[in-house]
């Protein structure tokens, strides 16, 4: 354990914005989960009303410009709240946390993610905290970090 | 613009039935033509004249009006600037309260442009704490902001009836109001009047949100085109700072918290006096008010920090609402850890902590705007008919779907610990499970799909406090290995990049970016950060992690 008071280092160099996408869509949607699959650049929209989960697919091959959103299809409506997504290193799985748990999918081989809309995926449910971001640290391991900014390791088998 | 309206006299008002033709609104401050009224010489105007000439005309029966892309519904209240009227969204079908601005305070082009810019500013704050804004913008020359509807009472009027809150309360109210005030200051906005009645509390179990962050300076603003002297805020809770019309910062706002920390606490307000003057007065000879010589079973270190919040040098007090907060958790997590060890188990203490608000009152709204220089209003005459009226039209929720508390670290600890081998837990909503009947359980999200143990461990906190709320967590693989790179909806827009390979104590920020809200974010193979921008519908910002 550390002894030692945190430290944290301010770099002085930006973020810089080298490209912009903008995309659009007839629907208000709610971006929680960007993610690439097989080249692909996905996300996920938690749209409250009415109360759905989207899946998209962006198309980046239009810097600048403005294109429409391509809806692939509907995820389980269990899925609701869905606060952040990732792929796997492997790319054969996509975990999406939903506050108090992270489901886990296996996702097809090909680009199509359209299959997900009747994907059943597997919950691993926890207590009283609530989970705000996500990402692999390998192939079994996710990282999840709470609205409290603890960080938990989960094992997904 | 809109045609001024001829102020009426009491005597016009009358016993009504129907809002659209004979509901009276008390303005307690400006009239249409932009003379400011005193506190006792209030002005009625009827909200059928006000619909004729503010709105365009109604298209259909349940409609007073239309105001840019919305369909005005009923009148819900009024405030020292405006009136605030349920309304609905026709693009996107949602009820809203809608605060309508008095043309007559917007007269002036560099008011109006600065209401504007902190106002959109003010929309750019998301966080639980804090009431959202959906929409600022203008129509036919009348300035209007779209918020969420809610559902629940004010602290103020909630305080008026309980009087002393428990101390499961006091900590439970106090972090969330810290928080949202955490969150606004790391924006550079500072409230100026923070007060009860700009504090809600939600339906059903008074999650706080922190109303009109932003309007008070623009109130002031405003004001000041008109009229001499306006000192922003409510006299009974400004801080010395603003008493004196200095300028003020996030220290003030924490004066007036610490105002309302102590009467939640006590019942009462330290510092009394009919008059500016004599509050002024006895801040003076009374110094900094201790909570434990009215209530002896104050937590000492409760005691000694709500007096800090109360220090008349804002020197003193802590820098800004973050730094409290840090320090308000502590203390929490302190009193909580002796109380637990004492025998009281962690669901009563949270159970303790709820503050149950039944079914909203019938008016209740939020106080649409900040007064300016007046006492706080009371609930009586023309507009408790209104209030009467539009609690038999009923107040739509606000999408009401994430109402859980915010638990306190010890409590995620021991939840970490204890589930690190077992079985899925059955209760992962303790805050809403908590009111259900026994053999009972509300269903949940995810209730349906196939569930397998989780077995997780807790790795550590990170560092940076400016961390508020995470949004969206990367790992970003590096030649220098693996760090993990997290964004943070409700601060500037920062990326945090933690090195999750030693302990905790490597926390960097990349300082910069852009000015979007940032909740999705991922990374392709080139290093290439996707970050989407929720806030404009839009996904539209591509950056490179350096």
């Amino acid at each position: 354990m550390p002894t030692e008071p945190p430290q944290t280092t301010t770099l002085p160099t930006p973020v810089p914005m080298v490209a912009r996408f903008g995309f659009t869509s007839e629907r208000v949607f709610d971006s929680e989960t960007l993610f690439f699959h097989q080249g692909q650049l996905f996300m996920i929209s938690k749209e409250r009303e009415p109360g759905r989960t989207e899946l998209y697919r962006l198309p980046l091959d239009q810097p600048g410009g403005e294109r429409p959103l391509e809806r692939i299809t509907t995820l389980a409506p269990e899925l609701m709240l869905i606060a952040d997504g990732a792929v796997s290193p492997d790319g054969r799985r996509l975990a999406l946390v939903c506050r108090h748990f992270a489901a886990i999918y296996d996702l097809p081989p090909g680009p199509d993610l359209e299959p997900l809309g009747q994907a059943r995926p597997r919950l691993h449910r926890f207590e009283l905290f609530k989970i705000e971001g996500c990402d692999w640290e390998d192939d079994q391991h996710l990282i999840m970090i709470g609205e409290d900014r603890q960080l938990y390791r989960l094992r997904v088998d | 613009m809109a045609t001024p309206l001829t102020p009426t006299s009491d005597s016009d008002r009358t016993d009504v039935v129907d809002p659209r033709d004979a509901a009276w609104i008390k303005l307690t401050q400006f009239d249409w033509e932009g003379t400011r009224s005193g506190a006792d010489s209030a002005t009625r105007v009827s909200v059928s004249a006000l619909v004729g000439s503010v709105f365009r005309p109604a298209q259909g029966p349940h409609e007073l009006g239309r105001l840019a892309n919305f369909r005005i519904l009923d009148i819900l209240g009024q405030g020292g600037m405006g009136l605030v009227f349920r309304a609905e969204d026709v693009q996107l079908q949602r009820e809203v309260a809608l605060k309508i601005l008095l043309p007559a305070s917007m007269r002036d082009p560099q008011a109006r442009e600065r209401f504007l810019r902190e106002a959109r500013a003010a929309a750019g704050l998301s966080h639980d704490h804090v009431v959202a804004i959906h929409q600022v913008g203008e129509d036919q020359g009348v300035l209007f902001l779209a918020m969420s509807l809610l559902r629940g009472q004010s602290l103020e009027e909630w305080q008026r009836r309980q009087g002393p809150a428990s101390w499961p309360r006091v900590f439970r109210l106090g972090r969330e109001l810290l928080s949202g005030l955490a969150a606004a200051h790391a924006q550079g906005l500072v409230h100026r009047d923070v007060k009860p009645g700009n504090l809600w509390l939600e339906e059903p179990r008074g999650r706080l949100k922190i109303l009109d962050f932003g309007l008070a300076w623009n109130a002031s603003a405003m004001a000041s085109t008109t009229q001499e002297g306006v000192r922003v805020g409510t006299p009974e809770y400004m801080s010395p700072e603003q008493m004196g019309g200095s300028p003020v910062d996030a220290r003030s706002d924490l004066f007036a918290a610490g105002l309302v920390l102590h009467r939640l606490a006590t019942g009462r307000l330290p510092f009394a006096g009919k008059t500016l003057f004599e509050r002024m007065a006895a801040m003076a000879s009374q110094g900094s008010p201790s909570v434990r010589e009215q209530r002896p079973d104050a937590p000492p270190e409760l005691d000694q920090f709500i007096r800090k919040l109360l220090e008349l040098d804002p020197e003193r007090r802590p820098a800004h609402a973050g730094e409290a907060l840090a320090e308000w958790v502590a203390i929490e997590t302190g009193w909580l850890t002796r109380q637990q060890e004492l025998g009281t188990s962690a669901e009563s203490l949270r159970q303790a902590a709820e503050v149950p608000v039944g079914a909203a009152r019938p008016g209740v709204v939020p106080d649409p705007l900040p007064a300016s220089t007046h006492e706080s209003r009371s609930l009586h005459g023309p507009r408790r008919r209104v209030a009467l009226l539009l609690g038999a039209a009923g107040i739509v929720a606000v999408l009401a779907i994430l109402g859980f508390l915010t638990v306190p670290q010890w409590l995620a600890d021991r939840a970490s610990v204890a589930s690190v081998t077992t079985p899925t837990p059955t209760s992962a909503e303790p805050a809403e499970a908590a009111d259900e009947p026994a053999g009972r359980r509300r269903p949940r999200p995810g209730d349906g799909l196939p569930e397998q143990e989780a077995r997780f461990e807790r790795l550590g906190r990170c560092p940076d406090a400016r961390v508020t709320e995470a949004s969206a967590l990367i790992a970003s693989r590096r030649q220098a290995g693996l760090y993990w790179t997290l964004t943070d909806a409700n601060n500037p827009p920062h990326v945090f990049a933690l090195d999750l390979t030693g302990d905790l104590r490597g926390a960097y920020v990349l300082e910069g970016s852009v000015n979007v809200d940032w909740e999705a974010m991922t990374a392709d193979r080139a290093g290439h950060l996707y970050i989407g921008d929720v806030g404009n519908n839009h996904m539209r910002q591509r950056t490179r992690v350096v």
